[in-house]
């Protein structure tokens, strides 16, 4: 067994980037093995286009690579690559400068398909239930401040702790829970004049 | 022990607490998910039920993203090694010519340095010539200048007398 598989099996992600760092191809391949999935998901709760969402996640692992020399390993690799996530993320949408949503009413039919080839895990099998859903949630997430969406996302969807979304947005964990509180709130509001309106 | 509205204040972070650190999986009742003593709190509290209440229906109300979230394709690992091996080949490309330059360096500096001196030689010896030189014929503009006019055909056979002479 090779010491990258060996760090693998120990679940150990210190030692895969103690191997990465004197370049050990294979350990920065498990390492992006073990992490893709979650930066797709950062990724993917930020930006809408799964091209984008993969284009950014390529783009991450790279850098992360190139800069793996001057990472000191005082936080934890994961928390370090979300950071990454979330600042590339920011970019291409400061690029563009618009905000991330996307309404079944954009789509054509054919991106709609593509779109339904989005994510393997969906249990909602029909394209049109899916985008709708989707659409709703984005009604609710619209007025929020893209800060506090993300949070909102990488907590109450990803399963992040307050410590990492604070580590990772390099804000205090107060600071979080508070904002956090607030945005709940807010969607709350929201869905109760949703229902009373129907 | 605090008592009084203070023991409440700090019933209710302890209970924000907990809540906060709430797995993902209990959506459907958060309240299940806490101590004995953070429910009694509950029991009490109007704002923190309302809190766990928030809590457990943006979880259930942003679900679909979850199930809409983007999954890496079974290659995605491997395109990534292989933009890595892309991105140092150029690096090593453009290392490697630098190095051959550095390497170069001396040898490029002593040839132009060589060049500049045979190029000073060159014209420093070829302004000697032109002074010391014969001394060159008047060109087609100064014959033409005034005040030099043509030989009379006086002039020209005063001239040969002189010369039989």
């Amino acid at each position: 067994m090779t010491p990258a598989a060996e760090a693998l099996r120990r679940d150990d992600d210190r030692e895969l980037v103690r191997l990465a760092k004197s370049d050990d191809k294979e350990a920065f391949e498990l390492l992006v093995r073990r992490h893709q999935s979650r930066v797709f998901a950062v990724a993917g709760g930020i930006l809408r286009n799964k091209e984008d969402v993969e284009d950014v996640a390529q783009q991450v692992f790279v850098k992360a690579y190139f800069s793996l020399k001057r990472f000191d390993q005082r936080a934890a690799f994961s928390t370090w690559l979300y950071k990454i996530t979330v600042n590339e993320c920011w970019d291409v949408l400061r690029k563009r400068k618009v905000r991330p949503l996307l309404y079944e009413s954009d789509l054509s039919e054919e991106q709609a398909h593509e779109y339904n080839g989005f994510s393997e895990k969906a249990t909602v099998p029909d394209v049109s239930d899916r985008l709708e859903a989707r659409e709703r949630v984005e009604k609710l997430l619209v007025d929020l401040d893209e800060r506090d969406r993300l949070m909102l996302i990488l907590k109450e969807v990803q399963g992040f702790s307050v410590e990492e979304i604070a580590e990772i947005l390099e804000i205090n964990g107060n600071t979080v829970k508070v904002r956090l509180f607030r945005a709940r709130r807010r969607i709350m509001e929201k869905v109760k004049r949703r229902d009373a309106a129907k | 022990m605090p008592t009084g509205p203070n023991r409440e204040v700090r019933g209710c972070q302890e209970f924000r607490e907990e809540l906060e650190a709430l797995p993902l999986k209990n959506t459907e009742s958060v309240l299940d998910g806490l101590s004995p003593a953070s429910l009694a709190h509950a029991s009490g509290c109007v704002e923190c039920r309302e809190a766990a209440e928030d809590l457990a229906l943006t979880r259930a109300a942003l679900q679909p993203l979850g199930e809409l979230s983007p999954e890496p394709g079974p290659w995605f690992a491997t395109r990534v090694m292989a933009a890595i091996a892309g991105r140092e080949s150029e690096m090593d490309l453009s290392d490697a010519l630098w190095v051959s330059i550095r390497r170069l360096a001396p040898r490029l500096v002593a040839v132009c340095a060589l060049l500049l001196l045979l190029a000073s030689t060159w014209t420093y010896q070829l302004r000697r010539v032109e002074i010391v030189g014969p001394p060159q014929v008047a060109s087609n503009e100064a014959v033409l200048e005034p005040g030099q006019s043509a030989p009379l055909n006086d002039d020209v056979l005063i001239n040969a007398t002189e010369g039989h002479r």
